[in-house]
């Protein structure tokens, strides 16, 4: 009776009704690469064209039909056919390793930045709050009147000059001689600040524009791709960064989160009606997500005239 | 050590199987050594399946014959005990950072096939796999039941068994995991066999694994 066509990773097999193959065309290592692409949207590759004559049936799915050829997705065929399941891995390996390395776009290299960013904030926050209690012993006043890391750094390098409580000079030495990797963690930081703006700038020139580069760069990452924040309703973009405040909401009816990360944005912190200011910043970023990941032309600076003109 | 069953052994309270790549841990468990062998600790807060044994779940029947399509396979934590098992796992993925360290896992346990791709789209897939013998599925997903279901029905053997684990919250966080639970054995008993259904307390929260058979 009527022979069906399946392809597969490993070639274009015709088999007769008890799945036994009568006629094969394998791949080679590169083709199995080649043809990933359109083997996975299921469009007709042209080995398969070559051998469609007196084939009946297709064993598989296709975006195109063909005429005399019917579709199946029949299980037991699928089982009869004899693949070596060795090849299967070794294919199917390759494959995996092709689309990794394919899908490695230059969001997640801004999602890595971005994250990277942020842990290094935290961890020099934490360094230097240690570093407080410590100054804060000879220099209280000092201390409590410091507002910037940089400023209890000061206290280390030159110690006020009446210390509340005398101590060894050996001892805030060492604490100074410590402290330099903080500084060194400053200056990385702002390099990497530098590289996420610039790979923004390619990338996602309208988020950067309208959001900045911190910002937009958290949004992408809550979000795990541009194409997320892209396809994500404005509302929702919102509240990013506000989940645990709208698990709460869901939970135990508390309030609902207005704003998100976005409220750090100049815009939304200056506004007096944040809400307001909120959702008109959510929208613009909205818009900017989508120009970017469609690659559409950059109009970063009208969608902001836009919004303070909106806001006024 | 006592063999509950094939490929799946227990002593003291604890479950093991049967190390096929000696002195090559994938998680961090411990190992035990017994008459030469190399049994890996199975540990049940971090694998749904071996939760399942361990609270009796009846009809597992895999074995060194068996051929497993796994859909959610994370970073191969149950996938490698199931091919300590199993003799082929298909081990599905879509979360690329994940997916890398599936593929550190799978380059040494080499009856592990791994594939990026995504469990909702099987039509993405049906080129990459075979027929196989057991279906398991673990993906925190809202249309959890939907998607096994299509699954089972273009890649399950007729006869063929299938494993779903079911995260209640994912299908929906204001209803009663119980009442979810109903609710998905009401709907698998459309199209297969419901074997068993235990709920994965107190190995894991609010999630739930189904024993079916496909007629
Ligand atoms: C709970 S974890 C699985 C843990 C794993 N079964 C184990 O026990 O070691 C769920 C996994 O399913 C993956 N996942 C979720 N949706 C998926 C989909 N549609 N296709 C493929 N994988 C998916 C997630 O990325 C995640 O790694």
């Amino acid at each position: 009776m009527a022979n069906f066509m399946f392809t597969s990773v490993l070639g274009v097999f015709v088999c007769n009704e008890t799945g036994k193959i009568v006629k094969k065309r394998l791949f080679s290592d590169s083709e199995q690469i080649k043809y990933q692409p359109m083997l996975k949207e299921n469009k007709w590759i042209s080995p398969e064209l070559e051998m469609i004559k007196g084939v009946e049936l297709f064993l598989g799915f296709k975006t195109e039909k063909k005429e005399g050829i019917k579709f199946s997705q029949d299980v037991r065929k699928l089982d009869r056919i004899e693949l070596d399941f060795e090849k299967l891995r070794l294919a199917n390996t390759a494959i995996s390793k092709q689309e990794i390395s394919d899908d490695f776009s230059e969001d997640s290299v801004i999602m890595h930045a971005i994250r990277t960013y942020d842990e290094t904030e935290r961890v020099v926050n934490a360094l230097v709050m240690r570093l407080r209690d410590f100054t804060k012993q000879y220099a209280p006043i000092e201390t409590d009147k410091a507002e910037t890391p940089e400023q209890i750094l000061k206290l280390l390098r030159t110690p006020p000059n009446n210390l509340a409580v005398p101590i060894k000079g050996g001892h805030i030495k060492a604490f100074l001689e410590f402290s330099k990797c903080i500084t060194e963690l400053e200056t990385q930081k702002e390099t990497l600040e530098k590289h996420l703006e610039l790979t923004m700038k390619r990338v996602a020139p309208n988020l950067l524009g309208v959001g900045g580069a911190l910002i937009s760069a958290r949004l992408i990452s809550l979000a795990g791709s541009l194409k997320n924040l892209a396809k994500m309703t404005y509302s929702k973009l919102q509240v990013l960064g506000a989940e645990k405040a709208m698990f709460r909401h869901v939970k135990k009816g508390s309030k609902t989160p207005k704003h998100g990360i976005i409220i750090n944005h100049e815009i939304v912190a200056s506004a007096k009606l944040k809400g307001r200011a909120a959702r008109g910043l959510a929208e613009k970023l909205s818009h900017a997500a989508r120009l970017d990941y469609f690659k559409g032309e950059n109009m970063a600076e009208k969608l902001l005239a836009d919004l303070i003109e909106k806001l006024k | 050590m006592r063999e509950i069953q094939t490929g799946v052994f227990e002593g003291n309270r604890k479950l093991y199987t049967l190390n096929k790549i000696k002195g090559n841990p994938v998680y961090g468990e411990p190992f035990v050594n017994q008459n030469g062998k190399e049994f890996r600790e199975w540990n049940p807060s971090r694998s749904k399946l071996a939760a399942a044994i361990l609270k009796g779940m009846e009809g597992i029947k895999i074995d060194e014959k068996t051929t497993v399509l796994y859909l959610g396979a994370a970073s191969g934590t149950t996938v490698s005990h199931v091919a300590d098992i199993c003799k082929w796992v298909f081990a599905l993925e879509f979360s690329v950072e994940t997916f890398s360290d599936l593929l550190l896992v799978a380059e040494k346990r080499k009856n592990i096939i791994p594939l990026l791709a995504d469990a909702t789209m099987p039509e993405e897939y049906f080129h990459r796999v075979k027929a196989v013998d057991f279906l398991y599925q673990d993906i925190a997903q809202k249309q959890q039941v939907e998607i096994f279901e299509r699954n089972c029905r273009l890649f399950l053997k007729p006869g063929g068994l299938g494993f779903l684990c079911v995260k209640a919250r994912s299908i929906d966080v204001s209803k009663h995991p119980k009442k979810i639970f109903g609710e998905v054995k009401e709907q698998l008993k459309n199209s297969f066999r419901v074997l068993d259904n235990r709920t994965m307390q107190p190995f894991q929260r609010d999630h739930a694994a189904f024993l079916v058979q496909r007629r």
